[in-house]
Formats: C-alpha cells, sequence, structure tokens
C-alpha cells in the first residue's frame, strides 16, 4: 500500500474514531496494560490514559478527584487479582462514591470462574455504574464494544 | 321348805365328802352338798341350800332338766361333761353323774349329782386331738411317711404315706429289708443299706437325702432319716421317717439351672453389669466389672460404693446419677461418660441405670450396665481427624488448583494477546518489543511453574521426614547467609534462645521458613529505622512456638490478616514481592504438623509465631 493511501486511510479512521477523554487502567500486569492501551489507541481516540499498579492507588485518586470535583474517568479497566487492593474491594470502595455519573468499569481478569462472575453480577445490582465482566485474553472486538458503549 | 329329811343326821357325813357331791330334791332345789361341792362353784359362805340348780348355775332348765327328770324317773343318765367359766374367766370342765336319790322306802326323792373336775382331761384330750390332726396334715401336706421295725418282734409296720411314697399296694408285704431295694442302685443303696446297719449296730441316727426308684418306676427324691431306740439302754427299735422331695429338688434343680444361666450369661456379656442398693452400695457385680476395676474376687466388692473405688469427683457423680433415677424411677439410658484412669488414658463408657423395684414397688436399688466404648470412640476420633485432613485437603487442592489454574490462565491469555498482536504488527520496532515481551512472559511462566512445583513437593509425604535439629544452628545458618542483607541495613538480631533447644523438624524446610521470615523483616523495614529482629521462645499444649519479632512496617491484620499466607498475595508494592514466600512458609509449617499466625500493626512491626509440633 502506497504511503499516501495509508495516511489518508489513517486520518480518515481518526475522523471516525470515537473520542474518550479520560480512560483508568487498573492491573499489575504490564502485558496486559500494554494490550490494552494498543488496543484502545486503535479503536479510540484516547485523551489520556491512566495507569494504576492496583486498586488502592486507583481508588486513592478517584477519591481525590471526587473531592476536588474534577473530571472523573469514563471508563475503568479493573483487573481482580492485584496487591493491597485487589478488584472486588476497589469496587467495594467504588460503588460506595457519591458519584451521580455513570462509570463504564470493565472488569478484565484471568479468572473463568462462575463465582467471579457471579461477584460481578452482584455489584451490577449494586449501582449505578455500568459493570461488565470481560476474561482474558482482551480481544479487539470486545474494547471496540466498550468504546462505542462509552462514546455515545 | 325342806320335808323328810331323813338324812340330816348325816349331813356332817356328806359334808365332808372328798367328791363334789349334791342332792337335789324333786323340785330341783338343793337340800344337801359337799363342802367339796361348794369349793369347787365357789358357793363357800353362800346360802345356796333350797335353792334350784338353775338358779345357782344361771341356766334355763333344757338339758339338765331332762337329765334329772330320768334320774327322778329311776334312771341312771351317762355322764355329761359340760364346760363353765369360773368369776375368774377360767374355763372348767366337769363331768357330772347323776343317779337317782332314794329314801328309806326306795321312793325316789331326788337325784345325787357327783361331779369331777376333768379340766386336765379334757385338755390333754384336745392337745392329743390336736396332735393327731396336725401330724396327719403334716404328713400329708409334707408327702411325710414313717415306718417302725421292732426288734423284739422283728416286726415292721409303716405309715399310708410310705406306700404312697414307694407307689406300692396296701398288700405289698413292706419289710426293713426291702425297703431298701427301692433306694437307687449304687450310691443310694450303699448309703441307706450303711445308715441301718450302723443305726442298728452302732445306735447312730441317720439323715441322708437319696433318690429311690418306686414300684412303677419312677425316680423319686428323699430325705430320710432313722433314730435307734432304746429301753433300758438296749436297742429295741428303728423309727424311720421319709419324706418325698421330689418336687422341691426338682423346683431347686430349676432355680439352680436358672441362675447359673443368669450367672453364665451375666458373667459372659461385654457388659459390665452391677446391682446397687439404695446406698449404692454393690450387691453384685459381674466379671467385666470386677477386671475393669481390677478386683478378682467378687465378694471384695459387694457392699462397696464408688468412693471406695473412685476418686471423689466422680464417685460423687456417678452417686448423684443413682439418686436421681432412684427418686425420679426414670431409667437413665446409654449416657455417655468419660472417666480418667489414673495412668492417664481415658475411657469411655455408655452406661444406662436402671431402678430396681421390690415386690412392694419401691425402689430397693438400680441395676447398672456400663459398655466400654472407647475403642469405637478412639475410632469415631481418627475418621473424625481423617474427615478434618481430608478436607483440609481438599480444600487445600481445590484453592490450589483454583490458583494455579487462574495463573496459568493469565499466563496463556497473555501469549494469545502478544501473538496475535504479532500477526497483525507490521511495524518492526513494535514486533521486537512484542517478541521482548514473549519471552519476559515464557520466562514468567517458567517460574511460576517451578514455584508451583516447589508447593506440590511440600505436600508430598516422601519428603516430610522429621528429625531432631538444634534450632540455634540453624538460627545462625540462615543469619549467615543472609549476612550481606542485615549488615547493609545495619539490622540486630536479639536471641532469647538457649543452645540446647532441639526441633523436631524435617531440617529444608525449617531453613526455608527461618529464612523466608527473617528477609522478609529486612524487606519490609521501616525507612528511617534500623530493623531489629528478636527471637524468643514458648511452649504452648502440644507445640513449641518460636516467635519472631520485627519493627517494621506492619500491615493491618484486621485487614489483610486472612490473605496474608494466601497465595500471590502481596501487600506492599514491593516490585519483587511474589506473594509466594509466606505462602510456602504457611505450607511447609502445615506439612510437619505445626501453625503459623502472625499479629501485626501498621508502623509497629510484626511478629510471626511458629508452631512446631514436638508429638507428631
Amino acid at each position: 500500500m502506497p504511503p499516501v493511501k495509508l495516511a489518508a486511510e489513517a486520518l480518515l479512521t481518526y475522523t471516525l474514531m470515537k473520542k474518550i477523554n479520560s480512560i483508568f487502567i487498573v492491573d499489575d500486569d504490564p502485558i496486559t496494560v500494554y494490550g490494552i492501551k494498543k488496543i484502545l489507541t486503535s479503536v479510540a481516540q484516547c485523551n489520556t490514559i491512566f495507569e494504576f499498579k492496583n486498586g488502592q492507588v486507583a481508588i486513592d485518586q478517584i477519591k481525590k478527584m471526587v473531592l476536588e470535583n474534577s473530571e472523573l474517568p469514563e471508563l475503568i479497566f479493573l483487573d481482580i487479582n492485584m496487591p493491597i487492593m485487589d478488584g472486588w474491594e476497589f469496587l467495594e470502595d467504588f460503588v460506595k462514591l457519591p458519584i451521580k455519573d455513570t462509570i463504564n468499569i470493565n472488569i478484565v481478569t484471568s479468572s473463568i470462574d462462575q463465582y467471579d462472575k457471579d461477584r460481578a453480577e452482584d455489584f451490577k445490582s449494586l449501582t449505578h455504574h455500568c459493570i461488565q465482566f470481560n476474561s482474558k485474553p482482551i480481544k479487539r472486538s470486545e474494547i471496540e464494544e466498550i468504546t462505542e458503549i462509552v462514546s455515545v | 321348805m325342806i320335808k323328810n329329811t331323813p338324812i340330816l343326821s348325816n349331813e356332817f357325813l356328806i359334808k365332808q365328802l372328798p367328791i363334789s357331791t349334791v342332792f337335789i330334791n324333786r323340785e330341783s332345789r338343793v337340800v344337801l352338798a359337799s363342802d367339796k361341792w361348794a369349793e369347787d362353784f365357789n358357793f363357800q359362805g353362800k346360802d345356796y341350800i333350797g335353792k334350784t340348780i338353775y338358779e345357782l348355775f344361771n341356766k334355763t332348765s333344757g338339758k339338765w332338766a331332762k337329765i334329772l327328770e330320768s334320774c327322778f324317773e329311776g334312771k341312771f343318765p351317762e355322764p355329761e361333761i359340760e364346760s363353765i367359766l369360773t368369776i375368774n374367766s377360767q374355763e372348767i370342765w366337769f363331768e357330772w353323774t347323776s343317779t337317782p336319790w332314794y329314801d328309806e322306802q326306795e321312793n325316789i326323792i331326788g337325784a345325787i349329782v357327783q361331779t369331777e373336775n376333768v379340766t386336765d382331761r379334757v385338755k390333754t384330750e384336745l392337745k392329743l386331738e390336736k396332735l393327731q390332726f396336725l401330724q396327719k396334715e403334716t404328713t400329708e401336706h409334707g408327702k411325710l411317711g414313717t415306718w417302725e421295725y421292732n426288734k423284739l418282734q422283728d416286726s415292721f409296720s409303716c405309715s399310708q404315706m410310705i406306700r404312697t411314697i414307694l407307689e406300692v399296694d396296701d398288700d405289698f408285704d413292706l419289710n426293713i429289708d426291702n425297703i431298701v431295694e427301692f433306694y437307687k442302685t449304687g450310691y443310694n443303696k450303699n448309703t441307706i443299706s450303711m445308715a441301718i446297719y450302723n443305726a442298728r449296730e452302732k445306735n447312730t441316727p441317720f439323715k441322708e437325702k437319696l433318690q429311690i426308684i418306686t414300684a412303677n418306676g419312677n425316680e423319686k427324691w428323699v430325705n430320710v432319716s432313722g433314730m435307734p431306740l432304746f429301753k433300758n439302754g438296749e436297742y429295741v427299735a428303728l423309727l424311720g421317717i421319709v419324706q418325698d422331695i421330689t418336687d422341691f429338688v426338682l423346683k431347686e434343680q430349676k432355680t439352680k439351672d436358672n441362675e447359673h444361666l443368669l450367672k453364665t450369661l451375666i458373667n459372659n456379656l461385654p457388659l459390665q453389669i452391677y446391682i446397687k442398693d439404695i446406698q449404692s452400695k454393690k450387691l453384685l457385680a459381674n466379671k467385666s466389672e470386677l477386671s475393669f476395676l481390677g478386683i478378682k474376687d467378687e465378694n471384695d466388692i459387694i457392699g462397696k460404693d464408688d468412693f471406695d473405688l473412685y476418686d471423689k469427683a466422680t464417685a460423687q457423680k456417678f452417686r448423684d446419677e443413682d439418686v436421681e433415677v432412684m427418686i425420679s424411677q426414670i431409667p437413665m439410658l446409654n449416657k455417655e461418660l468419660s472417666y480418667r484412669n489414673p495412668d492417664g488414658s481415658v475411657t469411655t463408657f455408655l452406661s444406662s441405670k436402671i431402678p430396681l423395684k421390690g415386690d412392694n414397688g419401691e425402689v430397693n436399688g438400680i441395676v447398672g450396665i456400663s459398655m466400654d466404648i472407647s475403642e469405637q470412640k478412639q475410632k469415631e476420633q481418627e475418621l473424625k481427624d481423617l474427615i478434618s485432613v481430608t478436607s483440609s485437603q481438599n480444600k487445600k487442592l481445590i484453592n490450589f488448583a483454583h490458583i494455579v489454574s487462574h495463573n496459568l490462565r493469565s499466563h496463556s491469555a497473555n501469549f494469545a494477546m502478544l501473538l496475535d498482536f504479532l500477526a497483525h504488527e507490521k511495524d518492526k520496532e513494535e514486533r521486537s518489543r512484542i517478541m521482548e515481551m514473549l519471552s519476559e512472559s515464557s520466562k514468567n511462566l517458567m517460574e511460576t511453574l517451578h514455584n508451583l512445583n516447589d508447593i506440590v513437593a511440600i505436600n508430598t509425604e516422601s519428603n516430610i521426614i522429621k528429625q531432631k535439629v538444634n534450632l540455634n544452628t540453624n538460627i545462625n545458618k540462615v543469619l549467615n547467609k543472609l549476612k550481606p542483607q542485615l549488615d547493609k541495613n545495619r539490622a540486630t538480631i536479639i536471641s532469647e534462645i538457649s543452645d540446647d533447644v532441639n526441633l523436631n523438624v524435617v531440617p529444608s524446610f525449617l531453613l526455608n521458613i527461618l529464612e523466608n521470615i527473617v528477609s522478609n523483616a529486612i524487606k519490609y523495614r521501616k525507612p528511617q529505622l534500623d530493623p531489629v529482629i528478636k527471637f524468643s521462645l514458648n511452649y504452648v499444649q502440644n507445640y513449641t512456638v518460636l516467635s519472631i519479632e520485627d519493627n517494621g512496617l506492619g500491615l493491618d491484620t484486621k485487614k489483610y490478616g486472612h490473605k496474608l499466607f494466601g497465595m500471590y498475595k502481596t501487600f506492599h508494592g514491593n516490585p519483587d514481592a511474589k506473594g509466594l514466600g509466606l505462602y510456602i512458609t504457611k505450607n511447609q509449617i502445615e506439612a510437619m504438623q505445626g501453625k503459623i499466625n502472625a499479629t501485626s500493626q501498621v508502623g509497629s512491626g510484626s511478629t510471626f509465631n511458629l508452631y512446631f509440633n514436638e508429638k507428631n
């Protein structure tokens, strides 16, 4: 493919791409973070992507943002197995925060355990936030779908 | 009033008659009486002359009148025996003989009545009659027969009962010789022959319990006794008494058989059986009960209570139960109770106590039945332990499988994702970055597999071979190994453990555990504080407890306590932390039948307590 056509294609894609202001990725595995970021940037226009090594640092940041009344992330990718504060503990704290907007939370885990799926369902019923459960490996189609929902 | 009294001149003679005599005229009035008569009937000093005898004896005419009347007609009536009650309410028997009273002209002018006190005679007669009756009844009911052999006349006589016992007819000629023939051949016949011989020759009485065969061939048991009689020191006769005791012997035999059966049963049942009276004193104890109490002879336990046999507390408990059962009259059934033996072992019983009621319906003791179920109890406990071990192992296994599958999946997911990227990536630089990540991932996977292998090895039975090792030697080994880190961080080690402490452990596990905890204490030290690690030792029940205390970061055990020893759990955001160290430590100590726990507070250090099981 000639470079010009490539650039044009890229431009076209870019203009068609959804825009998402702020995304949080909470995961201690750098490869997963790399993968999510790679797919995200290819399917959506993301202004800022924040990475957090565990639930604690992420929830601390969100609490700070709530206090400062600053703009919250529209989309959160959340791992379950993490040190210090795991995904479930993060969710427990998160759903208690006074956030009016609907935040999209995407659980990305290597677990395929029904127990974990049920737990995600439990959280869904507890909150107005949008919670989805995805098993690793995360697929491009899934991320496309997610960004679709968020940007609408 | 009295006419024609020709005898008046003889009055003093009559008065003195030694026989009680009264002269009665045809009007039944007393004309004359001997003093003896007045004395006999208590008329002394009283005015009885001229009174009718009916008045005097307070009788209506009737029979007396008839008798007197027949005398007046010249007849001689049969003597009559009659009893009267004296003033002292004594019964006196009299024989009355009435005869006509003639005057000189042979005219009957009345009756002469002579009375004789026959009280003694009557009484003797009654006594005899009674005795005869008693003898008859006794011989019949007691099946007692008697015989008598008269030596002088060489005659033999016997009562009817003898014939009944021997089942012979009245015309059967019994004698002193053939009576012996009815005894069963052998011991019985020999015994009676000897007894009779000895009685006749040596004048010795005898009493034997023997068996006879009747004329009809029936076998009977008899009590036979013999008594030689003497006159002037010379043997004249032999008296024999034979009692048929067949029914009694058979009943006795049956009772004995029953008793024997019961005794055999009680003694051979695998149960402890005893009977206690109302004071909880033992009346009976079977073999099992005796052997449990370590007593050989039943007589050594009869009359003893539990206070003689058990310690005071146990005895009081048993006594309280006994009283409860006796008062409530409700049996205590299958109550489980444990008794600590002097040697420390525990015996468990299934004990039942049943109120024992007498004929009057009142409780007069208890029957106790105890079954030693120690063995079953022990088996039950072993089974419970086994189930507990199995279920805990099962839980561990599920947990482990869960973690492993999760872990392996996260690696394979990364592989899948990276390979997918690689397939579509055209940029050379990006491709080489992905390749780098792939090789990093594969290295991680290898390491994970190694770790998992280590964990599996810990729980493999064949690797758990415990031996005695010196604790300080091993602590020093670990401290030497970690010397560079310890020195670098200016760590202080304080040990309160004396050099003679030994532990029964898997040596490699102990080293691993110590290294892990000590290196954790360095890893999670407080930034501005030089680490201090303190070793101390305690003994708790069956465990030797090694406590390792540090002054490091500590952690919120309320929040993280349950995860502290979990797999892949890290708490301080340390990039080197893999979340395996304490998991392996826990697995190793549990594989040695020990346990581990930790106390900690954020900012004020942690203490890890290692429980080494010294028994198993």
